[in-house]
């Protein structure tokens, strides 16, 4: 018998890995819209902010700092990629990008297991209990307090920002017709590099809550997040950032639950694409999509 | 001004050696078939298809490798083919961005209001998203788009295209208007009629060649014209 204790468990720590998901998606999704290019590189920026956040944080013991290596570094990153990977390949057929996209990733982690080692390594936040808390009979990882409101909240920010903001509507009219907004004065690359910064920012602070509910990083953190940030997108529709936010959610819980009810008669990666597999029948734009 | 231009899509070329002058507060008419180019010219002098030759020279200013956002800052205005709007922005975003280089949020609510006492209609609707707006609604919406940043020249192409006849009269009456208030334009049109009405000159332009420059009264006047054009 299922008890409602095991339930809403199982979907709080499904909510949890969702929102790693999300985070890293939301980014991903930015980038689908504008450039019409699969970030696969994106989960690099991941990785990258886990580790800036690490040597901030080991270097000099301020949370506040390992929070801002967090976002800076990524950031940094995310508008080299653009820089080098993207923009000069705005007029080459998209497979073209996705493959220099793949191998900056392969790079990134190879680089950083090269300097850092290939084994994961203990990154525990002072302050932040890693012992289980007991709320009424569900048994609960401090970290998912963290994790889950930090990403609503940043999904929501980056929500407003996209709708309400100058540069938020500039962006979305380089989604919908680039040519036409930039004949109408919208300085392309500069909106681009913007929302690259965003949403390397958005993963590097994934990374960093990635830490923080897991306990450690690892130079291949990246592999999961590599592919199953694509699942969220197509999930969720391709460009969508409520999308990316649901998409993230649904496939962190859809996974815990699959796993625990059906324990692992497939690998939990493999759960991920049956849900993905099954939506696309039922909704091929997916779930925030529109139809074209 | 543009001087000299050529254009290639790949191979094909698209304008060989089109120079076209339009004066201050001038409405110039470019008018040919399908396929002839016009759209290719009016992209080149937006900027957004590149010229493989040849110069184009706005206010005696060198344009010709600048990119487009820059274009539409010194005073060009640019209405497209099919009107392409934001369909998923609404009416008001739309022309927020038609405003995008104003830097003033006052002048943008000014320049706004401006458009809307223009186009009483956009204003019922500023709320609604483009892609809910009919045909004429939709072109009006795409010239007052390009009207919010006061450009110096309006390049239309095809403000026409697939409008019910009562409304293409009701968009160059329009259009008759802004030329009236001194407002320079560069039209690319398939309806001679139409344009030869308001233009104070006309360039025939066939496979990306020009074969006529004449005053709208004398491409009246003229045999080729009537023929080909005018169905006479």
């Amino acid at each position: 018998m299922v008890s409602i204790e095991t339930l809403v468990q199982h979907l709080v720590s499904g909510l949890t890995v969702g929102s790693i998901y999300a985070a890293t998606a939301l980014g991903l999704t930015l980038v689908y819209g504008l450039l019409k290019v699969l970030h696969i590189a994106h989960a690099g920026v991941y990785v990258i902010g886990g580790y800036a956040a690490y040597l901030a944080y080991i270097s000099t013991g301020s949370i506040l700092l390992a929070i801002a290596a967090a976002a800076i570094v990524p950031a940094i990153a995310g508008i080299i990629l653009a820089k080098i990977l993207y923009m000069p390949m705005l007029e080459k057929p998209r497979h073209i990008p996705l493959m220099l996209s793949i191998a900056a990733f392969l790079l990134i982690e190879e680089l950083i297991a090269n300097i850092f080692g290939h084994h994961p390594k203990g990154f525990h936040i002072e302050g932040i209990p890693t012992e289980p808390i007991d709320i009424g009979g569900i048994t609960l990882r401090p970290s998912s307090l963290i994790v889950v409101p930090v990403t609503i909240l940043a999904t929501l920010a980056l929500w407003l920002a996209y709708s309400k903001t100058k540069m938020g509507i500039a962006s979305q009219a380089l989604v919908q017709d680039m040519e036409v907004a930039q004949a109408l004065g919208v300085n392309m690359p500069y909106i681009v590099y913007v929302n690259f910064a965003i949403g390397s920012i958005l993963a590097g602070i994934a990374g960093l809550l990635y830490a923080v509910h897991y306990g450690s990083i690892s130079p291949y953190m990246g592999d999961i997040v590599a592919y199953k940030a694509l699942v969220v997108i197509v999930l969720g529709g391709f460009g969508s950032i409520v999308g990316a936010l649901v998409g993230g959610l649904v496939l962190g819980v859809a996974e815990e639950v699959l796993t625990s009810y059906l324990g692992y008669i497939l690998p939990r990666e493999a759960y991920a694409f049956i849900v993905l597999i099954l939506l696309l029948i039922i909704r091929p734009q997916g779930l925030f999509g529109r139809a074209e | 001004m543009v001087e000299d231009l050529h254009v290639y899509y790949g191979k094909i070329k698209a304008l060989d050696s089109v120079s076209i002058r339009i004066g201050e507060g001038e409405a110039v008419a470019v008018v040919g078939r399908n396929g002839a180019g016009k759209s290719t010219l009016i992209k080149t002098v937006m900027g957004v298809v590149r010229a493989s030759r040849g110069r184009i020279i706005f206010e005696e200013k060198d344009i010709t490798n600048l990119p487009p956002w820059e274009r539409a800052k010194l005073g060009l205005g640019y209405i497209p083919e099919g009107r392409r709007l934001f369909p998923y922005l609404t009416v008001e975003e739309n022309l927020v961005l038609g405003g995008y280089s104003i830097s003033t949020r006052e002048e943008l609510r000014e320049r706004l209001e401006e458009v809307y006492n223009l186009f009483p209609r956009l204003r019922e609707r500023r709320k609604q998203l483009a892609r809910t707006l009919s045909g004429g609604e939709a072109q009006m919406l795409a010239i007052a788009r390009a009207l919010v940043a006061k450009p110096k020249l309006l390049l239309m192409d095809e403000p026409s295209q697939g409008l019910a006849p009562v409304v293409v009269d009701e968009i160059f009456k329009k259009i008759s208007e802004l030329k009236e208030s001194g407002q320079a334009i560069l039209l690319v049109e398939q309806n001679v009629k139409k344009a030869l009405e308001i233009a104070d000159k006309v360039y025939i332009l066939e496979t990306g060649r020009l074969v006529l420059e004449a005053t709208p009264e004398e491409a009246l006047r003229n045999p080729l014209v009537k023929k080909a054009y005018l169905g006479k």
